[in-house]
């Protein structure tokens, strides 16, 4: 292919698709005046490189899109022409992006939002995952998303975990401040020839106060914390698989999960489909990137 | 033991081609240098998917360079805690990543402290079946990682052949501030005394790195030894002299990694001042965004917009186009991170260029001993955006006016520093070490 003839602009109304679907199967480029929702096709058309949305007026952002048109790689303008001839021809070939977002924070929550929004302005389908204790706020938490599943925070919803902690950490600290208590108790009571063995209890019950407090604190800190921490992201997958569609290899083409507990989650899923991608966030730039990729799977199989 | 045969070497480098890493040089200068200087080389480095899974850096272009007489053993490294890209961790990462890596960390608390520790088995018997089948005389061992000195550690105490430890980075002590990298009590300083009291010799850098090793290890301070970087002929190429264009604006240039410890700040609040002098000039960079993929976005952050800034970030240059770019540059900046522990290779190759140089860095750092009497360099009193714009422009007037004798007498002070010159001192220590034994 020569470089490409790029056409003037044209409407990206859906009416005119065959008209400028007609270029690009001629191997030319085109410029399309912008639109405030441009469709599937005219997004494909972009991502691909052979279609720029453009304000006629602009002669700069013209001139910018003509020359960026003009240095798309051949590759592209084929798949480009391939799908714009079978969309000519009646078929309906599916480039838009299928995405699934992982939440798992009021924090991340934030940032998974706008994510959804650009998968949805896209045409795509957004399926997310978020953990309830992250639902903070009563917005829409995935707006425009497909499907939403909600996992449940695992730190606090397993009655097993919370009576180990009872049985593990809370007790021992009970028993000790008993202790404690028990001794001052014996202390107030004793006659004043027994100075000795009083301040001997004082000094008792000033320790057993202060492992105490050390045991509720460290020991909830160190010892529980750290264990559920470093269980969490293995029940927060199992959790989540239980209840997501079986996707099939290829059914999904991105996974965005900013958080580090969700990354057992991107673990199995890669580990099923391999050519499955992954990010830590999500731009137009990088959903481009998609959307060229499974345009380039769908014509190259 | 010495005999007639040809002396034999091991050189232990992780940075060895395909590697693009700073530290690839080095271990390519060592090989070739001394195999032209009569030694057997044999390198021990890493397999090469290392460099497409760990560090995403490197260069095949390299690879040719490397002297047809050098055996390469590549020695494959459990790289496991290592991998970036989520598809290729195990089930245990996958699952459970902050259990595995405390156990990482627990293997390093009690075995070697380094992530690269899994490496020292495989290096161990891959030196073993070498000296089984061709007696090894001496091993140089290159860090980081200091997985190869433990291995070349290792080797020596099972064979009793002696090693060099060749530091081109300091373990324990932070280049950057001056402190030590690590804790009181942290298994490295064992480590590292016990590696350093058993080498034969030790090789630094740069004079500072030297003093500090000696002061801390003052019974092996005798063995001690500068080799500085220096640079290579054979992988700049010929950069033929060449003034700048008159008619056109100058155009000035940062060679070699892009890191977030580089003065940033200062040197592109001077170049805003030099732009105001010089409208039009341009500023372009050529290497790669830290040293590992995963710092890439957060250091091209630090540079400033290419749009209004004309700082112009052009990405790694392989090998093959080294010469050009430097050719195509007017005025050459070395963004230098400050200290004195610090010297940066790039700026042996830069001296080189026979093209004014300005040196934007701390006044007492190793980079501007080095270059002390080169006619075309330009330090500063005070890494500040001032004395830095300063530079620039006073190195902006000088390429307008250089001339051919200027740049001989340039490249002249450079030579000292050609790799060739550096090995070849560095060889006769090796062959002391090899003819005691």
């Amino acid at each position: 292919m020569a470089e490409p003839q790029v056409v003037p602009v044209l409407d990206a109304d859906p009416r005119d698709v065959a008209a400028w679907a007609g270029e690009v199967v001629a191997g030319h480029a085109v410029l399309l005046r912008s639109a405030p929702a441009p469709g599937p096709a005219v997004q494909e058309a972009v991502a691909l490189g052979v279609a720029a949305l453009v304000d006629p007026e602009d002669a700069a952002a013209v001139d910018a899109a003509t020359a960026a048109l003009r240095a798309t790689p051949e590759q592209d303008r084929r798949v480009a022409a391939e799908l714009a001839r079978r969309r000519l021809a009646g078929a309906r070939p599916d480039t838009a992006p299928r995405v699934l977002v992982v939440a798992t924070t009021a924090r991340e929550v934030q940032t998974v939002r706008p994510a959804c929004r650009l998968v949805t302005a896209f045409s795509g389908t957004c399926h997310v995952v978020l953990v309830r204790h992250a639902l903070r706020d009563d917005r829409d938490p995935a707006p425009g998303a497909a499907g939403v599943t909600v996992v449940d925070d695992p730190t606090v919803t397993s009655l097993l975990a919370r009576g180990e902690r009872a049985t593990l950490l809370r007790a021992p600290s009970l028993a000790v401040r008993v202790l404690g208590r028990a001794a001052r108790l014996v202390r107030g009571r004793l006659p004043g020839r027994a100075a000795p063995a009083a301040e001997a209890l004082e000094r008792s019950a000033a320790a057993l106060t202060r492992v105490a407090t050390l045991l509720d604190d460290v020991g909830h800190r160190r010892v529980w914390s750290g264990t559920a921490g470093r269980l969490r992201p293995w029940l927060l997958a199992r959790r989540s698989l239980r209840h997501l569609p079986q996707w099939g290899p290829g059914d999904l083409d991105l996974v965005v999960a900013p958080g580090a507990d969700a990354q057992a989650l991107v673990w199995e899923l890669l580990r099923r489909d391999p050519g499955l991608e992954s990010r830590g966030s999500l731009n137009s730039a990088a959903l481009t990137e998609v959307v060229r990729r499974r345009a380039r799977r769908l014509v190259t199989g | 033991m010495p005999t007639d045969r040809p002396p034999h070497v091991v050189l232990v480098a992780l940075g060895f081609p395909p590697s693009s890493g700073s530290g690839a040089y080095r271990g390519l200068g060592f090989a070739n240098h001394l195999t032209a200087l009569g030694w057997r080389v044999t390198v021990l480095t890493v397999t090469e998917d290392f460099f497409d899974l760990v560090t995403r850096a490197r260069d095949d272009s390299l690879l040719p360079l490397v002297d047809d007489r050098v055996e390469v053993v590549r020695v494959p490294m459990r790289m496991q805690h290592l991998v970036g890209d989520v598809r290729a961790w195990g089930p245990l990462r996958g699952r459970f990543r902050q259990v595995h890596d405390d156990l990482w960390r627990l293997v390093e608390a009690r075995g070697f402290p380094e992530k690269y520790a899994g490496w020292i088995p495989g290096l161990v018997t891959a030196a073993l079946r070498v000296h089984r089948r061709d007696p090894v005389d001496v091993v140089l061992a290159s860090g980081n990682p200091w997985s190869a000195f433990a291995a070349a550690w290792a080797f020596g105490r099972v064979t009793g052949v002696p090693y060099v430890m060749d530091y081109r980075d300091a373990w324990t002590l932070d280049q950057f501030t001056g402190e030590p990298a690590v804790p009181p009590g942290h298994p490295a300083w064992r480590w590292e005394r016990r590696l350093v009291e058993g080498a034969a010799r030790t090789f630094f850098v740069n004079e500072g790195m030297r003093e500090w090793y000696a002061d801390r290890y003052p019974t092996a301070a005798q063995r001690m030894r500068v080799v500085p970087n220096g640079y290579d002929e054979a992988v700049v190429g010929d950069v033929p002299f060449r003034a700048p264009d008159p008619g056109a604006p100058l155009r000035f240039g940062y060679v070699g990694t892009v890191t977030d410890v580089l003065p940033h700040e200062t040197v592109w609040a001077a170049w805003e001042q030099v732009r105001a002098a010089h409208p039009g000039a341009r500023f372009d960079i050529y290497g790669r965004l830290g040293f590992f993929a995963r710092s890439a976005k957060r250091i091209a952050a630090m540079l400033p917009d290419p749009a209004t800034s004309g700082v112009v970030f052009h990405g790694p240059v392989p090998k093959s186009g080294i010469a050009a770019v430097y050719d195509s540059l007017d005025v050459l900046v070395l963004l230098i991170p400050g200290s004195r522990y610090v010297t940066t290779g790039k700026v042996f190759e830069n001296l080189a260029m026979g093209k004014p140089v300005v040196l934007a860095c701390e006044p007492d750092s190793d980079a501007v001993t080095v270059s002390r009497g080169h006619p075309l360099v330009h330090a500063v009193d005070e890494l500040t955006p001032g004395d830095v714009a300063a530079a620039m422009l006073a190195a902006a007037d000088q390429a307008r006016r250089v001339t051919r004798e200027l740049a001989e007498a340039g490249l002249e002070h450079a030579r000292r520093y050609e790799r060739g010159r550096l090995v070849a001192r560095a060889a006769e220590e090796l062959e002391q070490v090899r003819r005691r034994g």
